[in-house]
C-alpha cells in the first residue's frame, strides 16, 4: 500500500523540452497514473513562478517545495563538489557524460543530503551546448579576441583559456548583442539556440562542447523521510525510469538540435531549418581544449573545490569523471 | 480560490493599505489558506534575486536622468523653444506640451517622470495666457503617458524581462504608436479648440528668427535620446546599460550647462531614491505574490477558465482589452503590469497574437490606467504641481485624451503592421 | 526621548540614501566605462553588471528606511480620504502594521538566508564569483533599518493616538495631502 501525497513539485524552464517532453508530463500524467492516483503533484516550472533557479536549492532545504528539478551550474556557488559534474570543456561525447554522471552519482548524492537536506532522485542533461558565433569562427585559433557571452563561472575561465574575452549580459539581451555584434559568439544548448532563433542572427555553429547543463531531481529530506519504505521504492523506480526517458530524450534533441540550426544531417520537425555552418573540429582544435581545461579551467575549479572540500575533492573527481573524459585536476 | 483572492485584495486596498504591503500579505494568506504555509519560506530568496535584478537597475537610472534634466534647467529650455514652434496651431502652449511630453519620452523611460517634469515647466503658463485649465492640465497628464510607450521605457523593460521578449524589437515597436499618439491628442486639442475657441489661450508672439535662434536648446534632449536608444542599435550597449549611460551623459549636459553641484545631485537623489523605494517595495512583494499566485495554481486556473469561455481570438483579445481598462481603474500600472503579464500573455500568444504587438497594445492601456480616476497616478502627479484647485479639473481635462487611447487601441487592433512594421526592419 | 529617536532616524535615512544614491551614480559611471572599454578596446572590467545588481540592491534597502519617514508608501485614498480624523488615524497605524506583517517575516528569512551564505561562503557562478554574503549581509542592514524604521513610527504614532493628537499621527504616518507633496517637491512614482 503507497503512501497518499501530494507534493510541491517546480521544474526547470517552462519553455523549454525538459519541462514539456520529461518533467511535467512525468509529475501531471505518469506519476498520478502509475500510483493508482496516490501520489499527485502541484508541479510548475520555474519559469511560471518567477524564480531564477539560483534559489531552487535552498527553497527545498527549506521546505518551499517537496521535490526540485533544477541545473547543477546554477548552485555551483554553494557546491564546487557538485560543479564537478559540469565543468565546462570536459566531456565531448554524450558517452562520456553519461559514465560521468553514473560515476559521480554517489559523490553528489552524499553532497546533496549533507549541503542541502535533499535526497538525490535523478541527474540528467539538457541538449548539449556550444558556441553560436555570428563570426568567422573556424577553429579554437579563430577565438582569440572575440568576445563570448558566458554565464557561468568554469565558462568565462574555458573563454579565457581559449583566448577570447568572456562578456556576461542577460540571455534576453543575447541575440540583438549578436546582431549588432556588442559580443561575437554566446553559448547556449543546440536545441534551446534553435527555439531563440539564434540561427537567424549566428553565422557559425561551433561545436566544441561547452557543457550539458546537467540537472537534478532531489527531494527534500524531510519529505523522503515521512514516506513508508514502499513508497519509497516506488518512488525511486520511477525516478530511474524518469532518469532512462530524459535521457534518451534529451539525446535525440541534441541532434534535431543540430539538424534544425544548420538544416544539414536529416530533416528538421520542429520548423523551418536555419543555414549556420557547422564548423569541424580539429585534432588541433582539441588539444588546444585540453590545455586550456589542465591550466586554466581545471585549475581554478581545483582551487575552489580543494578550499570548500579538501583535497579528497580532487581525487574523487581524477578517478571518476577524469578518467572517463581523459583529462587531470591538477592539485593546487 | 478565484474569489477569496478578490475579496482579500479588496480588504486590505479599502483599508487603504500601503498597496506593497496589501499585495505582500495577501502572497501570505494565500500560502496559508491554500498551501499549507509553506510558501513564506521562500521569501527572502525570493526578494533578493527580485532586488538583485540587473533589468530593474534601469528603473533609478531613469528617474535619476529625469531629475538631473529638471534641475539643470535642460527640460525648460526645451519646452520654451517647442512653445515657438508648435504654439501657433489652434490650442496654442497645449501643443508644446504634448510636443514636450513626446521628446521627453524619448529620453526618459518613465511616465510619472514625464508628466512631472514637463508640468513643471509648463504650469506657470496656464494662467499668464488665460487658457482653459481643464484641457491644459489634461495634455499634461495625458501627455506624460508618453513615457512608458516611445522608447526608452521602464515598462517594456519589465514586460520584456516577464515574458521574456527582447526589450530593442519592443522599442522599435513602441517608436511609431507613440507618435500616432501624440498627433492623435493634437489632433484632440485641434477640435476641440476649434469648436469651442474659448479654450484656447493668448496667442504667443513668435518669429522665424526667434524659431531658428532656439533650435540649439533641443539638442540635448536629442543627444540624450541617441545615447540611450541610439546606442542599442548602433550595437554598442544593452537596453539596460543604455540608462547608465543616459545618466552619464545628463551629468556631462549639466556640467556643461554650468548647473552640476553637490546640493543639486543630493536633491536628485532624495528625488531618486524615494521614488525607486517605493516602486521597488510594491516590485518584491508583487513578484512574492506571483510566486504564490503561481506554486497554488491560480495562474493556471485562471488561464484554464478564459480558454473554457470557449471565445473566439479576437472576442477573447476584446475581454482583455477590457479586462486591462476596468483594473487600469484601480491599480497602479507597475503593479498591473507584473502581477498580470505573466498570467496574460500566455494566453494571447497561445490564441496567435505577436508578443511584441501585445507588450505595445499593454503599454496603451497602461498608459489609459494612468489617467483614469480613482487611481490614476499620472492624475495625480499633475494635480500635486498644479498644487490648488479640485482635483475634478484634471479628471475631466483628460477625458478627449482617453478616448485617443481608444481610438490607438482601435488602431493597433485594426493595423498591427503599426507596431510590427519597424522591427520587421531590423530582425 | 522617542523625538530624540525620531529625529536620529530622520537623519540616519538621509545619510543612507545619499550613500545609495552616491552608489547609483557610481555603478552608472562604472556601467559606462565598461561599455566604453568593451567596444574601443575588446576588454571588459568583468561583472559590471553584476557590481551594479548588487549596488541596485543596497541602495533600494538603504533608501526604504527613507521613504517610510517621507510617506511615500502608494496608499489608496479613495475610501480613506472622506472618513473622520479619528478612524483614520486609525488606518495608519493599520498601514504600519500591514507594512510589518510583511516585511518583518521577510527581514526574518533573510537573516536566516544571509546565515546560510556566509556558512557555505557562498559565491555568485559568475566569472566574478562575489560572496554573496557582501553585498546581502549591507542588504539585510538596510532591511533591519527599514522594519526598526517602521517599529519607532508606529510607536510615536500610537502615543500620539494616545494622546488624542491625530495631527501628529497624520503628520508622521498619514497619507500626504496634495500641499504636504508638493512641498516635498517631487512628483513620485517611476511608472
Ligand atoms: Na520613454
Ligand atoms: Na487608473
Amino acid at each position: 500500500e503507497l503512501d497518499t501525497l501530494n507534493l510541491k513539485v517546480v521544474g526547470t524552464w517552462g519553455n523549454l523540452s525538459n519541462w514539456k517532453v520529461n518533467e511535467g508530463p512525468f509529475w501531471n500524467e505518469t506519476m498520478p497514473e502509475k500510483s493508482g492516483g496516490k501520489i499527485t503533484a502541484d508541479a510548475v516550472p520555474q519559469t511560471d513562478v518567477g524564480i531564477k533557479g539560483f534559489e531552487v536549492m535552498r527553497m527545498l532545504k527549506i521546505g518551499v517545495f517537496d521535490v526540485a528539478h533544477g541545473v547543477v551550474g546554477y548552485i555551483a556557488g554553494e557546491d564546487p563538489v557538485v560543479e564537478g559534474i559540469d565543468i565546462a570543456g570536459v566531456a565531448q561525447s554524450w558517452e562520456d557524460v553519461r559514465g560521468s554522471a553514473e560515476a559521480y552519482w554517489p559523490i553528489m548524492e552524499k553532497q546533496f543530503e549533507e549541503t542541502y537536506g535533499a535526497k538525490l532522485l535523478a541527474v540528467y542533461p539538457f541538449p548539449s551546448q556550444m558556441l553560436w558565433c555570428n563570426a568567422e569562427v573556424n577553429s579554437v585559433e579563430d577565438l582569440t579576441g572575440k568576445k563570448v557571452r558566458v554565464y557561468t563561472t568554469s565558462m568565462g575561465d574555458l573563454v579565457e583559456g581559449l583566448g577570447g574575452t568572456s562578456v556576461t549580459i542577460a540571455f534576453a539581451e543575447v541575440v540583438p548583442a549578436l546582431e549588432k555584434k556588442v559580443v561575437d559568439c554566446g553559448i547556449t544548448g543546440t536545441m534551446p539556440a534553435y527555439q531563440a532563433k539564434w540561427y537567424q542572427v549566428a553565422t557559425h555553429a561551433f561545436p566544441l562542447r561547452v557543457g550539458y547543463s546537467m540537472s537534478f531531481a532531489a527531494m527534500n529530506l524531510g519529505t523522503w523521510n515521512r514516506m513508508s519504505d514502499e513508497t519509497k521504492a516506488f518512488v525511486e523506480k520511477m525516478m530511474e525510469e524518469y532518469n532512462e526517458s530524459a535521457w534518451k530524450n534529451m539525446i535525440a534533441e541534441d541532434e534535431m538540435g543540430i539538424i534544425c540550426n544548420t538544416g544539414q544531417g536529416g530533416t528538421c520537425t520542429v520548423g523551418e531549418p536555419g543555414n549556420m555552418k557547422l564548423v569541424e573540429l580539429s585534432d588541433a582544435d582539441t588539444a588546444a581544449r585540453k590545455k586550456a581545461l589542465e591550466e586554466v579551467v581545471l585549475k581554478r575549479w581545483a582551487e575552489r573545490c580543494v578550499e570548500k572540500a579538501g583535497e579528497s575533492c580532487i581525487d574523487d573527481w581524477n578517478a571518476t569523471v577524469g578518467k572517463i573524459t581523459g583529462v587531470t585536476a591538477p592539485k593546487p | 480560490m478565484l474569489g477569496t483572492t478578490l475579496i482579500i485584495l479588496i480588504v486590505l486596498i479599502a483599508l487603504s493599505i500601503p498597496i506593497a504591503a496589501a499585495l505582500g500579505t495577501l502572497g501570505l494568506a494565500l500560502d496559508q489558506i491554500f498551501s499549507g504555509g509553506f510558501l513564506w519560506r521562500g521569501l527572502a530568496d525570493n526578494a533578493w534575486q527580485t532586488s538583485i535584478e540587473f533589468l530593474l537597475v534601469a528603473i533609478p537610472m531613469f528617474v535619476l536622468l529625469g531629475e538631473i534634466l529638471l534641475r539643470a534647467g535642460i527640460a525648460q529650455r526645451m519646452y520654451a523653444a517647442l512653445v515657438q514652434w508648435l504654439s501657433w496651431l489652434p490650442g496654442g502652449l497645449m501643443h508644446s506640451n504634448i510636443g514636450a511630453c513626446a521628446m521627453f519620452a524619448a529620453t526618459s523611460g518613465s511616465s510619472v517622470a514625464t508628466a512631472a517634469t514637463v508640468g513643471t515647466v509648463a504650469l506657470p503658463e496656464v494662467e499668464k495666457r488665460g487658457y482653459n485649465e481643464r484641457l491644459f492640465l489634461g495634455t499634461l497628464a495625458a501627455g506624460g503617458t508618453l513615457g512608458i510607450l516611445i522608447p526608452p521605457s521602464i515598462n517594456l523593460i519589465v514586460y520584456g524581462l516577464l515574458t521574456d521578449t527582447s526589450v530593442p524589437e519592443l522599442y522599435l515597436a513602441g517608436f511609431i504608436p507613440g507618435l500616432i499618439l501624440a498627433g492623435l491628442f493634437m489632433v484632440a486639442v485641434i477640435l476641440f479648440c476649434t469648436f469651442r475657441p474659448s479654450l484656447d489661450g493668448d496667442k504667443v508672439e513668435t518669429s522665424w528668427l526667434q524659431r531658428a535662434r532656439v533650435l540649439p536648446d533641443l539638442l540635448p534632449p536629442l543627444g540624450i535620446f541617441l545615447v540611450v536608444v541610439g546606442s542599442i542599435y548602433a550595437g554598442i550597449a544593452t537596453p539596460t546599460e543604455a540608462a547608465s549611460l543616459g545618466v552619464v551623459a545628463a551629468l556631462i549636459l549639466a556640467a556643461c550647462y554650468r548647473s552640476l553641484s553637490i546640493s543639486m545631485l543630493r536633491e536628485a537623489i532624495e528625488g531618486t531614491m524615494k521614488t525607486t523605494a517605493m516602486v521597488m517595495l510594491i516590485i518584491m512583494a508583487a513578484i512574492f505574490l506571483n510566486f504564490v499566485l503561481g506554486m497554488i495554481g491560480l495562474t493556471q486556473a485562471l488561464a484554464t477558465f478564459i480558454t473554457s469561455l470557449g471565445l473566439t481570438p479576437f472576442q477573447t483579445l476584446l475581454a482583455v482589452i477590457v479586462f486591462y481598462l476596468v483594473l487600469g481603474c484601480f491599480m497602479e500600472t507597475l503593479s498591473m503590469l507584473i502581477t498580470t503579464a505573466p498570467i496574460i500573455t500566455p494566453i494571447i500568444v497561445g490564441l496567435g497574437y505577436d508578443p511584441v504587438w501585445f507588450g505595445i497594445l499593454l503599454m496603451v492601456m497602461l498608459e489609459a490606467a494612468l489617467i483614469t480616476p480613482p487611481i490614476g497616478v499620472n492624475l495625480y502627479v499633475v494635480q500635486g504641481v498644479r498644487g490648488s484647485g479640485p482635483m475634478s479639473d484634471v479628471m475631466v481635462g483628460v477625458i478627449p485624451f482617453l478616448l485617443a487611447m481608444f481610438a490607438m487601441v482601435a488602431l493597433l487592433v485594426g493595423f498591427p503592421e503599426l507596431a510590427l512594421w519597424l522591427p520587421s526592419l531590423f530582425y | 526621548m522617542l523625538d530624540k529617536l525620531l529625529a536620529a532616524n530622520f537623519k540616519l535615512s538621509s545619510l543612507m540614501v545619499w550613500i545609495g544614491g552616491a552608489g547609483l551614480i557610481g555603478a552608472a559611471i562604472m556601467v559606462t566605462i565598461d561599455v566604453f572599454l568593451r567596444d574601443v578596446f575588446l576588454v571588459t572590467l568583468g561583472g559590471a553588471d553584476e557590481i551594479s545588481g548588487y549596488i541596485f540592491a543596497i541602495s533600494t534597502a538603504f533608501a526604504f528606511p527613507y521613504a517610510v519617514l517621507h510617506r511615500a508608501n502608494v496608499r489608496i485614498d479613495a475610501l480613506y480620504i472622506p472618513l473622520p480624523p479619528f478612524v483614520r488615524s486609525i488606518l495608519d497605524l493599520v498601514a504600519l502594521v500591514g507594512l510589518a506583517v510583511f516585511f518583518f517575516p521577510l527581514t526574518w528569512r533573510s537573516w536566516l538566508m544571509l546565515q546560510d551564505n556566509i556558512g557555505f561562503w557562498t559565491k555568485s557562478i559568475t566569472p566574478l564569483q562575489t560572496p554573496i554574503a557582501i553585498p546581502q549581509s549591507l542588504w539585510f542592514a538596510g532591511m533591519v533599518v527599514f522594519c526598526l524604521t517602521v517599529l519607532l513610527v508606529f510607536v510615536v504614532a500610537l502615543t500620539r493616538l494616545l494622546r488624542g493628537d491625530l495631527t501628529g499621527v497624520h503628520d508622521i504616518a498619514g497619507v500626504p495631502t496634495l500641499d504636504e507633496e508638493m512641498q516635498s517637491g517631487d512628483g513620485g512614482h517611476a511608472g
